[in-house]
Parts: C-alpha cells; structure tokens; sequence
C-alpha cells in the first residue's frame, strides 16, 4: 500500500511552514548562488567589456602619443628656409591657379634659346577650378605659332617640357618653317582639407628630393638674369623666306 | 516472510543524501562568492593602471607644441601635395620628342621635312628630296623601326609623288607613335 500516492498536497500556510523548516539550510547558499550569477551577469560582465575597451583605448593612444611626438621631432628638425624654398619653387611649377605671366615668360625664354620665332597665340580660358573632360588636371589651352627649322622648333618643344609651369604639348603642325603647337599648362589649387595633427608625417623621400631637384634646375624664367619681368612676345608680320635652300634642309 | 515489512528504517540513507546535496549547495555558493570577489578586484586593479588620463595630458601638450609649428606643418603637406601632382603630371604627360627626335635622325642631309603633324599619338610625315636613294633609305629605316616596334608601328606610306616640275620626290609616311 503507497500511502504518498493517495495524499494531495495543499498550499496553505501550515504546509509552507512545514516546508520551511524542512528545506531552510538550503535557502542560504541557493540565494548567495543566485545573487552571484546575478552579480557576474549584470556587474562584472559589463566590467570586464569595459576594461578591455579600456585597454585598447589605451593602445590607441599610446599609439597616438607615439606619432605626434614623432612628428613634432620631425617638424623641429625641418629647416623652415628650405622648406619655404622648396614650396616655392613647385608652387612655379605647378601653380594653384592659371599663371598666365608664368606661360608667357616661359614662352618668350624658351623661344629665344631655342632660335624659334613666336607668333600669334590665343588661350582658351574654360573652367576655373574643373579639369576638361578627359584631363587629369585643370589646365590653361593655348594654340601657339612658331617660326623655326624642325630642330629649333623641337628643341623648344623639349624645352618647354623642361620649363615652369609644367606644360604638354598635345599637338604639333609643322610645315616648312613654321608650325602651330597645341599647349596645356597645368595648376592645380591647394587641397582645402584641414590639417590633422595625428596624422603621421615623415620627411621628404629621396625620390621626393629628386623631384624637388629635378624641378628646382628646370627653366624658371623668373629667376634668370634679365626675365624678371615678363617680356613682350613681338609677332612676326611675315614669316621670313631666307634663299639658301639648306635653311629647310634636315638639320638631323 | 512478510516483505512489506521492513523493521530497518530508510529514514537515514534520505538524511545522507539531503546532507550532500546541502554541502555542494553551501561549496558552489563559497566559491562563487570567491570568484566573482577576485574578478571584481582583478579588474579594479587592471583598470586602475591604465594611464589613460595622463596619456591625453601628454597628447594635448605635444599637440599645443605642435601648433606653435603649424605654418611648417601646412607648408609640409602643401608641399606633399605638389610633389604627388607634379609626379603624376611627370608620369602620364606624352612628350612626342622624344618619339619625333629619333625617326627624324633618320633622314638623310638630302631631305627636307614638308610637314610634320603629331596628334594623338599619331603621326602624320612628309619628307621630299631630289634623289629616290634617300627616299628609299628613310622608307627602309621606317619600316625597319616599325617592324621592330621601336617609337613606331603601323607604318603605313600614304602617298609617293613626283613633283616633275622642281625634280622632287615627296613620300607621306603615318604611323602609330608609342
């Protein structure tokens, strides 16, 4: 016979108090138990994120610490002289807007060392700040008449090349001794972003002062005895026949 | 023998197992309070000795030293700038010279150049003469460099005239520049 079968359990008062002095020992560890998984759930978990967040953040700027003194260190060992002497000289080269007493000046110089006569020219003025469709750079277009043999006319091609601003030249249309020259001069503006203190900077490359070189030796008219000033370019009202028939002969 | 009688109580074995289960109950419980205590201090400890005020102390006075600077940071990076553009100008400009020069070489004292148009990476070159041994030479040589893809290719002769009344040969030459 199973007595515990034919019970029925009833909740009342009584019965709850016999529970509890039957089961108290136990309610002690089971709520320091549930009060611990309480604890690490809703307190230490967020803690420990918190903590590891904080150590990255701490790399973070310990990282940033590390470059800013690393670029005040560079920045008091550049010589401010160069540094200005250098923005200068590839400011002329490539200038933040359209130079045109700069294109002017390298014409008139180039044309006289070269031995080629400068004629008309005429510039197509476009957009300001845009670059044509097609170019990578804001340019000044110009169409130029030269007068010269073929190898002073290429000489002032190469030259050109070689020359402040920086120029291509697009299209060459040579007959007899003169030709017509499609020209672009380059600028391009000065970046507007502002300046980032963090950001890591280092000194200049060796192919940076290469360039820097190469550009500072290149025809500056500007600089050279006697083009301080921009010179009139005088057009020639005809194009000069000369009688020796080797004047048009190959030169190459 | 009577087997639902059992004169030994069972009351024991059940106090034993309430007993074990209570003692695993009050060692789970130390324990954890153990744990969770030590890991609360751990990471008080570790947090403590993260400087991260002191680290932006430091950067705030290395960045005010730094703005006294601030003209040379500007030029650096105006400088930067007009290296990286001035490179890729360098880098993409065509400069024809250096193609034109070469094949120019080529002809002989005996031919003039009538007319030399360059566009496009196209070239468009008639050259004239009295005698057809520089005509030939200066086809030959043209052929050879476009054969060979050197500053040319696709050489095409477009005309060869005669002009009887001055004696000159004029031959019009296009080619593809590389």
């Amino acid at each position: 016979m199973d007595l515990n079968k034919d019970l029925k359990f009833s909740l009342n008062p009584n019965t709850l108090n016999i529970l509890y002095r039957k089961y108290k020992k136990f309610l002690l560890p089971v709520f320091i138990i549930i009060a611990c998984f309480v604890i690490f759930v809703v307190i230490v978990t967020p803690q420990l994120r918190a903590l590891l967040n904080s150590m990255d953040q701490g790399k973070i700027e310990q990282q940033k610490l590390q470059t800013l003194k690393n670029n005040y260190n560079i920045l008091s060992n550049m010589n401010e002289i160069n540094l200005n002497t250098n923005f200068q000289s590839l400011t002329k080269t490539l200038p933040s807007t359209k130079d045109f007493a700069g294109i002017i000046n390298s014409i008139s110089y180039n044309s006289l060392i070269s031995g080629v006569n400068v004629g008309d020219f005429q510039f197509n003025v476009g957009d300001v700040e845009k670059a044509p469709v097609g170019a990578l750079f804001p340019n000044l277009q110009m169409t130029l008449n030269v007068s010269g043999n073929s190898k002073a006319i290429l000489l002032f091609i190469s030259n050109l090349y070689k020359s402040v601003p920086v120029a291509e030249v697009t299209n060459i249309k040579h007959s007899g001794v003169s030709a017509t020259l499609s020209l672009q001069f380059y600028y391009k503006a000065f970046p507007q972003d502002s300046i980032n203190d963090d950001i890591a900077i280092s000194q200049f490359s060796p192919k940076d002062l290469s360039l820097i070189n190469s550009v500072s030796s290149w025809n500056n008219s500007s600089l050279n005895t006697g083009f301080s000033e921009s010179l009139p370019i005088t057009p020639q009202p005809s194009i000069q026949q000369t009688s020796s028939p080797s004047a048009n002969s190959n030169p190459f | 023998m009577n087997n639902d009688i059992n004169l030994v109580s069972n009351k024991n074995s059940q106090i034993e197992s309430e007993l074990r289960i209570l003692y695993i109950l009050r060692f789970t419980a130390v324990a954890m309070l153990i744990t969770v205590a030590l890991i609360s201090i751990s990471i008080f400890v570790i947090s403590v000795q993260i400087p991260l005020a002191e680290l932006r102390r430091e950067e705030d006075a290395t960045i005010a030293q730094i703005s006294q600077m601030h003209k040379k940071l500007a030029t650096y990076y105006l400088i930067k700038d007009r290296i990286n553009n001035i490179n890729t100008l360098i880098s993409t400009r065509k400069d024809y010279t250096k193609t034109i020069k070469p094949l120019l070489a080529k002809l002989s004292n005996d031919l003039e150049i009538d007319d030399l148009d360059v566009e496009n990476n196209k070239i468009i070159l008639t050259v004239s003469g009295s005698s057809l041994v520089g005509i030939n030479n200066i086809i030959n040589d043209l052929v050879d460099l476009s054969s060979k893809m050197q500053y040319i290719q696709n050489l095409k002769i477009d005309s060869l005239n005669l002009n009887s009344t001055q004696g000159d040969y004029a031959v019009t030459f296009k080619a593809d520049l590389l």
